[in-house]
């Protein structure tokens, strides 16, 4: 997929860290440093398979590893409606 | 990372999380005891401006915006400014009267959206309400704005200062908000303009109903307390905090007007934020509040104090106003 932030959602950085509101919960989520990384890489035009080689650029990952956790930190803020799939708000 | 513990972190590395942009002087209200000094503006900022001011902020690293007034669905440019502090993924707060809000407003505002939208409400009765904002029919018009805000399903947020005009419908006022399944927050403390005049504490309420007020937990639930340590900030003015006015003097809090950080218009605010020693003394000042007070100990300890506001009535932030002295015993008594 190609993700970007979804319309419910701000965000900001502290400390190296992404402070994450849900707008439409109030419910807020703190990221930690490479779930960070792959945050700010959402920007509607990075697709999966480029986030997952610059995780392995930023932490010295294996493929298999960076392929994993990318995959699921997607799912996991998709789960949350903290994103959508660029294509289908564009 | 919590959000408690990103908020102590940004207290830590004095990142303005929180700020206040008081978008116009305007409004169509005349509260008797509104804290603004006057109700025009003399040079406001542009959208434009505000906009650029938006991107400082995001670069500063803060998180929540509020647009406040004044009235701020009165300045011209509103929807240009509330829509880039979205896009600039800022949460949003909107501090109005909701008095101008009809159904294309309030369409425009779900659409946003904000985290909520926080609206002044001055009674139960639209004779209460009325005389208190001095103008006639305000009451039903705020009601017709909650409303459609909640038929969009916006988040609305109902806040009441307790006056000597409002006490005796403390009750109905926690029966209003219970109608319209709005959270209260009602406010036991009316502050002096911004210029030092004092004539709207003429219109404080009773010891009876503040005491009420605060057993009620503000409408929390809870009586108010804070826990101190020593070297601790007493507040987040000068780290945690920012507002602006709608001229562009930038200040630590908004409560805190005694001297401006600077203006907009001649200083980028990463220099003022970085550079200012009026920020650096609010800061310090901050922690020394906290210190004088935990070594006073008592009632006087345990309450939230604005240095703010102590300033405004007793010239010293050090000094405890009395009303916040009558506040901190009255919790104190409560909790004993």
């Amino acid at each position: 997929m190609t993700p970007k932030i979804g319309p419910q959602v701000a965000w900001q950085i502290v400390d190296g860290e992404a402070i994450v509101v849900d707008l439409a919960s109030g419910n807020t989520i703190g990221l930690n440093p490479a779930a960070t990384f792959l945050w700010s890489q959402i920007d509607g035009n990075h697709d999966e398979s480029q986030m997952t080689t610059a995780l392995i650029d930023e932490f010295e990952v294996s493929p298999a590893d960076a392929e994993r956790d990318t995959r699921a930190f997607l799912d996991e803020m998709k789960r949350r409606t903290l994103i959508v799939e660029a294509a289908e708000s564009a | 990372m919590s959000s408690w513990h990103s908020k102590l972190r940004a207290l830590q590395l004095a990142q303005p999380l929180t700020v206040q942009l008081e978008l116009t002087y305007a409004c169509n209200w005349r509260c008797v005891f509104c804290y603004n000094p006057r109700h025009f503006d003399r040079a406001r900022l542009s959208g434009d401006e505000w906009i650029a001011v938006l991107d400082e902020l995001r670069a500063l690293g803060t998180l929540t915006v509020a647009l406040t007034g004044g009235e701020p669905l009165a300045h011209p440019d509103f929807f240009a400014i509330a829509r880039a502090a979205r896009e600039r993924h800022f949460a949003l707060r909107i501090f109005t009267n909701a008095s101008l809000i009809d159904d294309d407003v309030a369409d425009q505002i779900a659409a946003l959206p904000p985290l909520g939208v926080e609206v002044s409400i001055h009674g139960a009765s639209a004779a209460v309400h009325d005389a208190a904002t001095a103008k006639p029919g305000s009451f039903d018009a705020a009601m017709h704005g909650i409303e459609k805000l909640l038929a969009r399903n916006v988040p609305v947020l109902m806040k009441t200062p307790v006056t000597s005009m409002n006490e005796h419908e403390i009750d109905d006022i926690v029966g209003l908000s219970d109608r319209l399944g709005v959270p209260l927050q009602i406010d036991p403390h009316i502050t002096p303009r911004d210029d030092g005049n004092l004539d709207p504490l003429q219109y404080g309420a009773s010891r009876d109903a503040i005491r009420r007020v605060i057993a009620m937990g503000l409408g929390s639930g809870s009586i108010p307390s804070t826990e101190r340590t020593k070297g601790g900030a007493n507040c987040g003015i000068g780290r945690l905090t920012l507002a602006i006015d709608a001229e562009g003097n930038v200040f630590p809090c908004m409560q805190w007007r005694v001297r401006p950080i600077g203006n907009v218009r001649e200083t980028p605010l990463r220099a003022m934020w970085q550079d200012s020693p009026v920020r650096r003394d609010v800061a310090a000042m901050s922690v020394e509040v906290n210190d004088a007070l935990l070594e006073r100990g008592g009632a006087l300890a345990t309450y939230p104090f604005c240095p703010a506001l102590a300033m405004q009535e007793t010239g010293d932030p050090l000094v405890p106003d009395q009303s916040f002295r009558a506040r901190a015993e009255i919790a104190a008594e409560l909790r004993s």
